[in-house]
């Protein structure tokens, strides 16, 4: 574990080197946003159940499945309140199937700040979203707390375009009025996505 | 842009609160099954249930349905995924069945309401493929019930009398071999106004036949000579029996089920003075019918626990040690108002082949494991299964 803590510091530290802010063609670079740009984003891609707790179960476990993998897509607004910073909406919607091909659909609504790590051509942003999720299942619907952190990897073709990945961990969380049926539910997104710059 | 943070933030505290509207959807996907597909119609009306070996069961339902018992769930032939019936004689719905021997035997109707009776082949018991028609006791002769009493099948029959412009019902037996050569000689009982029921054999002490049509409960200890009775003596005297619905026989227990005057038995053969009446429940306003009987459940036990269905109540336990009805009382499952026209037990006590079924007007058949010690329907642990 110390060796662990040891190379995430050292991680962590390269980011904050000045030596690199010396160097355009490698490292952090200065972001060319400013207060006012706009971005607008669409994502798609693939939607994988992970976990529920407090129950344990492992949603792809078992045959058939307690959820299928699924599709994702989105579609987000940030603006950049510091070079560095974006906040933003973002709507999405996915599915997914559980054993008797049910649906299992999710919309939510998030609002979400971005720390924008540049390393010209690449940026790397990292996400924070709070929002609500519309989850639909049979008869079954229900309004929940969604918290959804991410990282992306985007290529910044030019000045207006950019063209990434993002990877974004959804921990939704369905509270009921019996206890015993309040969940947790773990999902992992990874999606393509199109950025925008205006 | 500080608009933008401050619209963003509410936004945030809005989601923060949500989590108080909330079915429990991830709940109920943790614990999602896999539904089975070979099911039966869930809606469909049962005439009759056999189960020629433990484990095996033929449905009558219009279409017949063969289920066979595997572990904890039943493989049906056909199910919902198909519209064939390979079981029936080509266009012909089965609405009455028995098991005698090695065959089965069936009523049919055809659209046109042409009626027929068959025996049908030995295992796997079709009435498509090596089946025997045979002929009724009266040509046109529609068969509304079938019975046996290990030795000889009996035909309910609906006969159309030109004399009285209507039908009118009548009750006639054969042994196989005569069933099969056409040798009903006469009917044991004819010219009835209404349906006679299935016939019921008390094989315990001096056997018994019973059967009943309208109000009138008939029975004989010899063959055909019927006698008819529309009351019978409990410990408090004569009482009317009023309409019966069904008659059970096992040993020397009779259970005669009536549509408006409770649950009538006899432990005894059905000897005056030896009838109890179980007062009919009440729901609400409406008196409860009861339509059938089976048992006793608890035949590893006291033997004290019987089954009876109801019209649009589910079942009840009828205990004869205390004279009590108890209705089924998981009000969560359509069987608890479902009309329970049939009850069979698979008798045998090797688990998990206490098995009993329901046949249900328009909810089809329902399946659970009984305790046959303590009598409890279903058992600790088991749930009914709607087929």
């Amino acid at each position: 574990m110390p060796s662990r803590i040891a190379i995430a510091l050292v991680v962590l530290a390269s980011f904050s080197v000045p030596a690199f802010a010396a160097d355009e063609s490698a490292g952090p670079s200065t972001s060319q946003y400013s207060l006012g740009d706009q971005t607008m984003a669409i994502n798609a891609g693939l939607f994988l159940p992970l976990f529920d707790l407090p129950s344990g179960v492992i949603f792809m476990a078992g045959s058939p499945p307690q959820l299928t993998p699924g599709a994702v897509g989105s579609l987000s607004w940030a603006a950049y309140v510091a070079p560095q910073i974006r906040l933003g909406i973002d709507i999405a919607g996915n599915f997914t199937l559980d054993p008797n091909a049910n649906v299992l659909l999710m919309l939510p609504f998030v609002a979400k700040a971005s720390y924008i790590f540049s390393f010209y051509p690449f940026e790397l942003p990292v996400t924070l979203g709070v929002g609500a999720n519309i989850v639909k299942y049979t008869s079954l619907s229900t309004l929940d707390l969604l918290l959804r952190p991410g990282v992306g990897l985007y290529w910044i073709y030019n000045s207006s375009w950019s063209f990434g990945a993002n990877l974004n961990y959804w921990l939704d969380m369905q509270f009921n009025t019996n206890p015993a049926n309040t969940r947790y539910g773990s999902f992992l997104e990874f999606s393509l996505s199109a950025l925008y710059h205006f | 842009m500080k608009p933008v943070v401050l619209k963003l933030t509410l936004f945030a505290a809005l989601a923060a609160t949500l989590g108080g509207c909330s079915d429990a959807i991830f709940a109920a996907i943790d614990t999602a099954q896999k539904t089975a597909t070979n099911t039966l119609s869930q809606t469909m009306s049962v005439f009759d249930i056999a189960v020629p070996v433990p484990g095996t069961y033929y449905v009558a339902a219009g279409g017949i349905f063969q289920g066979v018992l595997g572990g904890t769930t039943v493989n049906w032939t056909p199910n919902t995924s198909t519209s064939s019936r390979p079981w029936n004689p080509t266009g012909l719905i089965c609405n009455a069945m028995t098991l005698l021997g090695a065959n089965l035997y069936g009523g049919f109707v055809a659209s046109d309401g042409t009626a027929s009776l068959y025996q049908s082949s030995p295992t796997p018991f079709s009435f498509a493929s090596g089946a025997k028609q045979l002929t009724t006791q009266t040509p046109g002769e529609q068969v509304t019930g079938l019975s046996t009493d290990g030795t000889n099948v009996f035909v309910s029959g609906a006969v159309f009398s030109s004399a009285s412009n209507s039908y009118v019902f009548q009750l006639e037996y054969a042994t196989p071999a005569n069933a099969v050569a056409g040798a009903w000689g006469t009917p044991a009982l004819s010219g009835q106004s209404y349906p006679v029921l299935p016939v019921a054999y008390a094989s315990g002490g001096t056997p018994t036949w019973w059967t009943a049509s309208g109000t009138t409960l008939y029975s004989t200890t010899a063959l055909p000579a019927f006698t008819g009775v529309s009351s019978v003596v409990t410990g408090s005297g004569s009482v009317s029996l009023g309409t019966i619905n069904g008659v059970f026989a096992n040993g020397t227990a009779v259970i005669v089920a009536t549509k408006s005057n409770g649950v009538f038995y006899s432990l005894t053969g059905g000897g005056a003075g030896s009838w109890v009446q179980v007062q009919p429940d009440h729901q609400g306003s409406v008196t409860v019918s009861y339509l059938c009987a089976a048992g006793p459940i608890d035949k590893s036990g006291s033997s004290s626990t019987y089954l009876v269905g109801s019209d649009g109540y589910g079942y009840y336990s009828l205990n004869v040690s205390t004279g009590s009805l108890s209705r089924y009382g998981d009000s969560t499952t359509a069987l608890y108002s479902a009309s329970v026209s049939r009850i069979v037990l698979d008798n045998t006590t090797a688990t998990p082949l206490n098995v009993v079924l329901m046949g249900t007007n328009a909810k089809g058949l329902w399946r659970t494991v009984y305790d046959a010690v303590g009598g409890n329907v279903p058992a600790s642990g088991q749930s009914w299964i709607n087929e």
